[in-house]
């Protein structure tokens, strides 16, 4: 991308209408934690009034015990009833170092045993 | 502007826990807060790290107001005085209006 970065406080200025103290984050690599535990991480590049927020280049961060493992996804809008929080990745600290990294279909499989007997349900709690 | 978002923006710069509505507590500095009562903090910390590894790979975080359960602040920072105070007046002025 090139060019000056889009000036999002210069359309409400006041910060009265939109979810503006999500500014800081765009273009930043974050890490989105949702209702569900589900962890996404990637590049924030916009956000709505709603809060609703698109990750780029995401990938999908599943951790088990001492373990964790990585899947990648791409480009992903999440709407914001979803989200719980979003986190700055510290650059020094992006991967857990007491943890191993494991291969995606070794934590995938791992998931699929501790889910096995739980249905997919929608919750809306 | 509403009561709530002006009080807690003058607790910028001020350290508070975060109680979420799936029990988890966050420690940290507050740096802005919007008017859904959407809240950024610095410097964060939860009880325990282990449980929660996602916590040490970031530095500072935005919490989505309604998620949030409770706000543990700082007995100091508060004034229950001024802010009943401000309630009236907002309340007068709510009257006033009608």
């Amino acid at each position: 991308m090139t060019g000056e970065p889009f000036d999002f406080k210069s359309l409400d200025p006041e910060g009265l209408t939109s979810v503006v103290i999500l500014v800081e984050f765009v273009d930043k690599k974050v890490l989105t934690l949702l209702r569900d535990g589900t962890i996404y991480i990637g590049f924030l590049r916009t956000f709505d009034q709603y809060g609703t927020i698109i990750l780029h280049k995401t990938i999908e961060r599943i951790y088990i015990n001492e373990e964790y493992g990585e899947i990648p996804l791409g480009v992903f809008l999440i709407r914001s009833e979803n989200i719980v929080l979003i986190g700055e990745i510290d650059s020094e600290n992006e991967y857990p170092q007491k943890l191993t990294l494991i291969p995606k279909d070794e934590i995938l499989r791992k998931r699929a045993e501790l889910r096995e007997g739980t249905d997919n349900f929608i919750t809306d709690d | 502007m509403p009561l709530f978002h002006t009080f807690f923006k003058t607790l910028v710069g001020k350290e508070m826990t975060i109680e979420l509505k799936n029990n988890l507590l966050i420690h940290g500095t507050l740096i802005s807060v919007d008017q859904f009562l959407n809240i950024k903090l610095d410097k964060i910390s939860v009880p325990d790290p282990d449980k929660y590894p996602q916590f040490l790979s970031i530095k500072n975080c935005f919490v989505r107001g309604s998620v949030i359960r409770y706000i543990h602040l700082p007995p100091s920072e508060v004034d229950p005085t001024s802010l009943q105070e401000a309630t009236r007046k907002e309340a007068m002025q709510s009257k006033m209006q009608q």
